[in-house]
């Protein structure tokens, strides 16, 4: 896939490029850089600008360190039961996490349930992440693209990494979907899970190469995969919103965590594979 | 003073990363390593925000076979939120070190000094 020239522009920095309509490339100056006495000029300003920045950014830092260790000593003790942090709030999550939310991990059902407009926020935070990556690293970086793919024609497969893999893939995607599925009674979660299934996905990629990936994960599964994640997590959320929230029945809550937990595996895994897919090729 | 001091490690130990990021992040001209002093100074907030959940003697909050006693968990909240704080971090990390790709991919150079003197160039 390719992005429009004007576009590719725009993101490296050139002002003024109209970004619907096409338009003759500009010449460029061939002017052979001379430095004049303007150019002197500049380079002390810049000099004298650096200088002052350092001893600003210094004084700023001492500042900052005697303010903060100044907060830090005034602190409440640490680990004390009678911390102010310690208030209703607490009391209410424990006390009726599981019955509200039928998780007996706390913190699942309080990301997922109590908090869980803020979890949706963060899984959003997520995909849109993976979309700006995408939007600077993909197709548009020809020379890294066409590097990788010369690299992956010509380097040899690493035999000890391929053997190592066939034994311990099966071991960490096993793992993952334990941690994944298993996160409302333990510890664990959408987030956990989904990184240890991502960092599988990487690991496969390592070792046999992204044409082998691209067997079963191309980029529009790539996209179906995070997409629905996302769009599980607000349908299912909408659903648990509008039928008031507490008033559901401890079993069919459970399993609104454990689909909520599923999507966000879902979004997380997508979005640990697209980072390194992208830095290290360019594209999916 | 030294009790104080001990008492208060975690915090203490939070705020000294804290600012040892904050320094980088301001006067280190290493485009790079700015992303690396980014992510310490999110360490130290994490530090800081799980420090202030433990609780002496509980255990994590996930409810065994004790029930839904409070006296018997930590502080779960502090936990939600450094999880959204890593999540944060990690995106916010991969965007900047893609946006260092593409200045690299254009300027050639990742130093600060030598990004604002080749933008100088190409301007005029």
């Amino acid at each position: 896939m390719k992005l429009p020239s004007c576009f590719t522009r725009w993101v490296e920095g050139e002002i003024g490029v109209p970004l619907r309509a096409e338009f003759e490339p500009l010449e460029k100056k061939k002017s052979v850089p001379k430095i004049g006495p303007s150019d002197l000029d500049d380079r002390a300003r810049l000099d004298g600008f650096l200088r002052l920045y350092m001893k600003c950014g210094l004084i700023i830092s001492v500042l900052l360190l005697a303010v903060l260790l100044a907060g830090a000593v005034a602190l409440p003790a640490f680990a004390a039961p009678g911390n102010p942090t310690n208030n209703e709030v607490v009391r209410r999550y424990v006390g009726c996490a599981e019955e509200e939310t039928g998780a007996e991990n706390v913190i699942a059902g309080m990301i997922l349930n109590y908090r869980g407009f803020d979890t949706f926020g963060e899984s959003c935070v997520l995909f849109l992440a993976v979309c700006c990556v995408m939007l600077l690293l993909w197709a548009t970086n020809d020379r890294l693209r066409d590097e990788a793919k010369h690299c992956e024609k010509t380097a040899p497969r690493d035999a000890i990494l391929q053997a190592n893999a066939r034994l311990v893939l099966p071991c960490v995607l096993c793992f993952g979907l334990c941690v994944l599925f298993n996160g409302h009674i333990s510890p664990g979660g959408g987030f956990s899970g989904g990184s240890i299934l991502g960092a599988a996905l990487i690991l496969f990629a390592v070792a046999f190469g992204s044409e082998a990936v691209r067997r079963f994960f191309t980029a529009k599964v790539f996209n179906a995969v995070r997409i629905t994640g996302l769009m599980l997590y607000a349908v299912m959320f909408g659903v648990y919103i509008y039928q008031g929230a507490n008033g559901i029945a401890s079993e069919l809550a459970r399993y609104i965590v454990l689909v909520i937990d599923l999507a966000v595996g879902l979004v997380v895994m997508s979005t640990m594979y697209g980072f390194y897919s992208f830095y290290t090729k360019g594209e999916l | 003073m030294l009790s104080l001091i001990i008492e208060n490690r975690f915090a203490i130990t939070a705020a000294i990363l804290f600012v040892t990021g904050f320094v980088n992040m301001m006067l280190h001209p290493n485009l790079i390593k700015k992303i690396v002093s980014f992510n310490i100074m999110d360490s130290a907030a994490f530090l800081m925000l799980a420090s202030r959940g433990m609780i002496a003697g509980r255990i994590a909050a996930i409810l065994t076979d004790g029930g839904a006693d409070v006296s018997r968990y930590v502080n779960p909240i502090p936990a939600g939120l450094v999880l959204t704080g890593i999540v944060v971090s990690v995106s916010v990390s991969a965007f900047s070190l893609a946006l260092v790709q593409r200045i690299y991919g254009t300027y050639g150079t990742v130093d600060m000094r030598e990004l604002l003197e080749a933008m100088k160039k190409r301007g005029e």
